[in-house]
């Protein structure tokens, strides 16, 4: 019995202060505790985020996702009465506001749904009209799928104008002729004429060799001499940077004041064998017009312009271009409404027009009541909107507007262009780092060699994004070949592959050794030059594969991304690889199949879903990169998407598209929260768009595990 | 059949031999037994009989050679893909990949390019038939080879094997992983399988070499000690050694 006792006492089980269980006891605990602050942290910052993005996600809904990024004008409004505006875009002008947490209720009011008629005109656009590119513009705006081919610019076609003052214009001889010919309303022309001595220097170049700079390079440069130079001037040269140049054949030329000073008988000019002095009396006229509507010719109109540079017109975008002629087989007809074809047939005389005829259409509108003077918030759509439908609203006035670059709006464009780079980052990732995986792990003989490319691997993974992307800057955007006629002149280094079919003709603007001044220049004699120096390759006449790089563009962004994601992707392919047991190879082997073909049916099937969720996972960390898109692909503005506006179509519409930036959604991020002036108004878009890509990452990162449990259950041993 | 001609075999480059100067010859339509203790080289060997071994970078024979019907299977110009048809293989470990039982039975034929239906379907059932399964799995031929007990899948295997016609078949302690009625089964169907193939199998059971081995090969520490008739070699063995190894005095 008593032995039993001092037994007992002897063996206790108690855990005792300080002993290895109590301590591991302690460090669970601690371990726990340090688990749950750091979810507690995560939670906080989540749910911030969750907080401040989903009111705006709510008040949106889809067309945040849907819409792309706009500013946003913040307008103080007057109350007013009987306000009109498109359904659509009334329904987002409430989805702007409603998210605001100052309004509790917003201050329209009276709503009421109707049918608003307008009348559009249907007409026909007779062949062989002319307009000016301004119209053309519209007509193409309204009416989808009309794409003419204009002939000419036209530059003799008449063009309305408006003064809108009372004006004295210096007119020359020309345009007084002009003048006079035209419409006046009856107005007597009142001319005043002044006279001017105008100095010219007419010059001799003898044939030679000389040695220039780059002032007098400059200043020859809207003249008409020709000369070959043996080097170029790139735009942050100095200006007494000297290049050597020869001149064929002797040219006369006559050069204003201004020009002889810059670039002969200097220190870095043409020297010269004769030089002669001219003077011109020029007599300069004025006319005094009344504010109207007139008429002139393009060409004429456009000196007008540009000797009044402070006189008022109207119209002036139909002055940047000269009317075209278009090119129609047959009459088309077109619809235009109301107003915009008034406008088109005064502004634009010799576009002939037939039938036309009218048609009511109507469109869902909302008449409503703003209660009280407020503060509206409106995408630029919205604003141009409410302004044009309710010029006639006398009750309707707007004390200020400020606009806030990106608070309004969705976010579809970065959206889209986070999408496209990851496809093609992934492509390429994925068939690089799948056949380099295979490669690793199935036949590179296992030593040194695997030993250092796995360590390079491992460094590179660790390598800060930024390092990648001035890596995708050098190598993509300014080095990486391309396959062109036309090599730009900052290529590194080109190779001729094919001849172009068809003549071959001088790239004026684009050889640098070759350089053609003035633009009547002889092309068969340039031509004749360029090919006796012996400077071939500045024809036109070959395909180059031409070391210039893609510029920044999807492309570039996309194999940057993929340059930064192989060493992940390769290390857990190989991971997959390594995961199907030898016994396959060993037993498809044994069964006489080649090294490949085992590989192929009975290794990489097996590693496919470890590959997958490699991807998936590659995917997340792609999306989210700012660092190596920065510089190579994204852009904070960009209002058209992807495939939007491009000029070619097929193959060529194709590299066209993936030579354009894109917005993305990191980039996009960044933008609005650190780029862009910050205020209450752009804080909104901020937490949206943090809150949507954490969704987007979020649901990429559920989706990888679920294929992993998915393909995982169907292809086990 | 088989002339193993005096060879050496190293795994590092000829550092150290794991086989030593080994010479056999396998009969045709017979079955070939190996034992030995672990690590003795009976894999290695086996291995060696349809180059197995060339998976091991810095493997390499460093003495003699090794005939298959009088083909050098080392020399410079042999196709190893056509030795391997030749010379099929049935591991310890079954491994059926994870497909369909028919899937299974048809790889070999496929990966030769053989694409029509009827002559896969034939050729799976006689294969199956030969491998003595055909009854146990001919309802269920879409359905995954992993489904099967251990015994099925490893006569799958040999199913397998015997579906592209090699005319020697390896077997690695093919049934080290079965219970015995399962390799009672094996057993039986190697006896079954003399009659169309040459066998060579390595084996720890000592029963399982006097059951279905007409010829018996004892290797110790990479070296060739006794080989002769099954019965001869169990009776009265030669050597010392083999009768220590075969009474179980040591090993
Ligand atoms: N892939 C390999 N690389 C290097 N050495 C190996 C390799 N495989 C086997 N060896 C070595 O070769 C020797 C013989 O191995 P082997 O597998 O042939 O033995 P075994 O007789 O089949 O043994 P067991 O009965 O256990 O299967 C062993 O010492 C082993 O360590
Ligand atoms: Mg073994």
């Amino acid at each position: 019995m008593s032995s039993h006792k001092q037994e007992s006492e002897s063996f206790s089980l108690k855990a005792k202060k300080g002993s290895l269980y109590k301590m591991e006891q302690a460090q669970k605990g601690l371990f726990i505790l340090c688990t749950y602050t750091i979810l507690l942290c995560a939670g906080v910052v989540f749910g911030t985020i969750v907080k401040k993005g989903a009111p705006i996600l709510w008040a949106k809904g889809w067309d945040f996702i849907v819409s792309k990024p706009q500013s946003l004008s913040v307008m103080e409004v007057s109350a007013a009465k009987g306000l009109e505006l498109s359904q659509k875009d009334y329904d987002l002008l409430h989805s702007e506001n409603a998210h605001r947490e100052d309004y509790l209720s917003l201050p329209f009011a009276n709503e009421e749904r109707f049918q608003k008629e307008s009348s559009s005109m249907e007409f026909e656009l007779q062949p062989e009209s002319v307009l000016s590119e301004g119209y053309l513009g519209l007509l193409e705006a309204r009416n989808k799928g009309f794409r003419p081919d204009f002939i000419a610019r036209d530059e003799t076609a008449l063009v309305g104008f408006e003064l809108t003052q009372d004006s004295t214009l210096q007119v020359n001889t020309e345009t007084l002729g002009a003048l006079r010919q035209s419409d006046l309303g009856g107005q007597e022309l009142d001319v005043v004429t002044q006279s001017k001595e105008e100095k010219s220097f007419e010059v001799v170049f003898a044939q030679g060799r000389y040695s220039i700079d780059k002032r007098t390079y400059t200043a020859l440069e809207p003249s008409e001499l020709i000369f070959i130079l043996e080097g170029r001037f790139a735009d942050d040269d100095v200006a007494t940077k000297q290049v050597e140049c020869s001149i064929p054949h002797a040219q006369t030329l006559i050069l204003s004041p201004t020009q002889v000073a810059a670039s002969v008988d200097r220190e870095g000019g043409f020297a010269v064998s004769e030089k002669k002095e001219l003077v011109k009396t020029m007599e300069t006229q004025a006319v005094t017009l009344k504010k109207g509507v007139y008429e002139l010719p393009f060409h004429t109109l456009k000196t007008l312009v540009g000797a009044n540079p402070a006189a008022s017109f109207l119209h002036q975008h139909t002055f940047e271009k000269a009317p075209v002629r278009l090119n129609l087989k047959q009459a088309v007809s077109l619809t235009l409404s109301q107003a915009e074809l008034a406008e088109l047939e005064q502004n634009n005389p010799a576009v002939k027009i037939g039938a036309v005829k009218e048609t009511k259409s109507y469109t869902p509108y909302v008449r409503f009541d703003i209660e009280r003077d407020c503060e509206l918030l409106a995408a630029n759509q919205q604003q141009v909107a409410l302004k044009d439908d309710n010029t006639k609203n006398e009750a309707f006035k707007i004390f200020s507007e400020y606009t806030h670059s990106y608070s309004g709006g969705g976010i579809l464009g970065p959206i889209v262009g986070t999408g496209f780079l990851v496809i093609i980052c992934m492509v390429v990732a994925l068939s690089i780092g799948v056949a380099a995986a295979v490669y690793l792990n199935e036949y590179a003989r296992k030593g040194t060699y695997l030993k250092v490319v796995r360590l390079a691997m491992m460094n590179l993974a660790g390598v800060p994004s930024i390092v990648f992307g001035l890596f995708g800057l050098g190598l993509f955007v300014f080095v990486a070949p391309k396959f062109t006629s036309k090599p730009s002149l900052d290529d590194k280094f080109q190779i001729p592959l094919l001849p172009v079919a068809g003549e071959p003709s001088l790239r004026k603007q684009e050889s640098h050794l070759i350089y053609m001044v003035g633009e009547s220049a002889d092309k068969t004699e340039s031509l004749s030059i360029a090919s006796n120096t012996g400077f071939k390759r500045y024809y036109d006449g070959w395909y180059y594969l031409s070391f210039e790089g893609w510029g920044a563009c999807m492309l570039a962004g996309g194999f940057t991304l993929a340059v930064m994601v192989l060493p992940v992707i390769i290390t857990s392919c190989e991971e997959s690889l390594r995961a199907v047991p030898m016994g396959f190879r060993e037993a498809s082997l044994a069964l006489g199949a080649s090294k490949w073909q085992s590989v192929r049916t009975a290794v990489l099937p097996y590693a496919l879903p470890g590959i997958l969720t490699a991807s998936v996972l590659g995917i997340t960390r792609v999306a989210g990169e700012t660092a190596p898109i920065m510089f190579t692909s994204a852009v904070a503005e960009r209002s058209l998407l992807p495939w939007e506006g491009l000029a070619n179509t097929g193959f060529e519409g194709f590299i066209e598209f993936l030579s354009q930036s894109v917005q993305a959604l990191p980039y996009h991020i960044y933008t609005v929260a650190g780029r862009i002036p910050q205020s209450e108004y752009t804080q909104p878009m901020q937490y949206g768009s943090v809150l949507v890509f954490l969704i987007l990452v979020l649901s990429l990162a559920a989706l990888s595990v679920y294929l992993r449990v998915k393909v995982r259950s169907k292809l086990k041993w | 059949m088989i002339e193993i001609d005096d060879v050496s075999f190293s795994y590092d480059r000829g550092k150290t031999n794991t086989l030593k100067n080994i010479s056999l010859d396998i009969l045709e339509k017979q079955v070939t037994s190996f034992i030995g203790p672990s690590g003795c080289g009976k894999s290695t060997l086996l291995r060696c009989l349809n180059r197995m071994n060339d998976l091991v970078d810095t493997s390499c024979i460093t003495n003699g050679e090794i005939r298959i019907m009088g083909h050098d299977i080392h020399g410079k110009d042999v196709d190893a893909i056509e030795l391997r048809k030749q010379v099929g293989m049935v591991f310890q470990k079954y491994n059926p990949f994870p497909k369909s039982i028919y899937d299974n039975v048809a790889y070999g034929l496929r990966i030769q390019g053989i694409k029509k239906k009827d002559q896969l379907d034939q050729a799976v059932e006689k294969s199956l038939r030969g491998a003595a399964l055909w009854d146990e799995v001919k309802d269920r031929l879409k359905d995954s080879a992993l489904g099967l007990s251990g015994g099925q899948q490893q006569r799958l295997c040999i199913a397998r094997t015997i579906a592209v016609q090699p005319r020697v078949i390896l077997m690695d302690e093919p049934c080290s992983a079965l219970d015995p009625i399962a390799t009672a089964k094996v057993e039986e169907l190697i006896t079954e399988l003399r009659q169309e193939f040459t066998i060579v199998i390595v084996t720890h059971s000592m029963q399982q070499a006097s059951r279905v081995s007409d010829h018996t090969a004892f290797f110790y520490l990479g070296e060739l000690i006794e080989y002769g008739p099954t019965d001869r070699v169990f009776q009265n063995p030669e050597q010392k050694r083999t009768e220590d190894y075969i009474s179980g005095r040591f090993g």
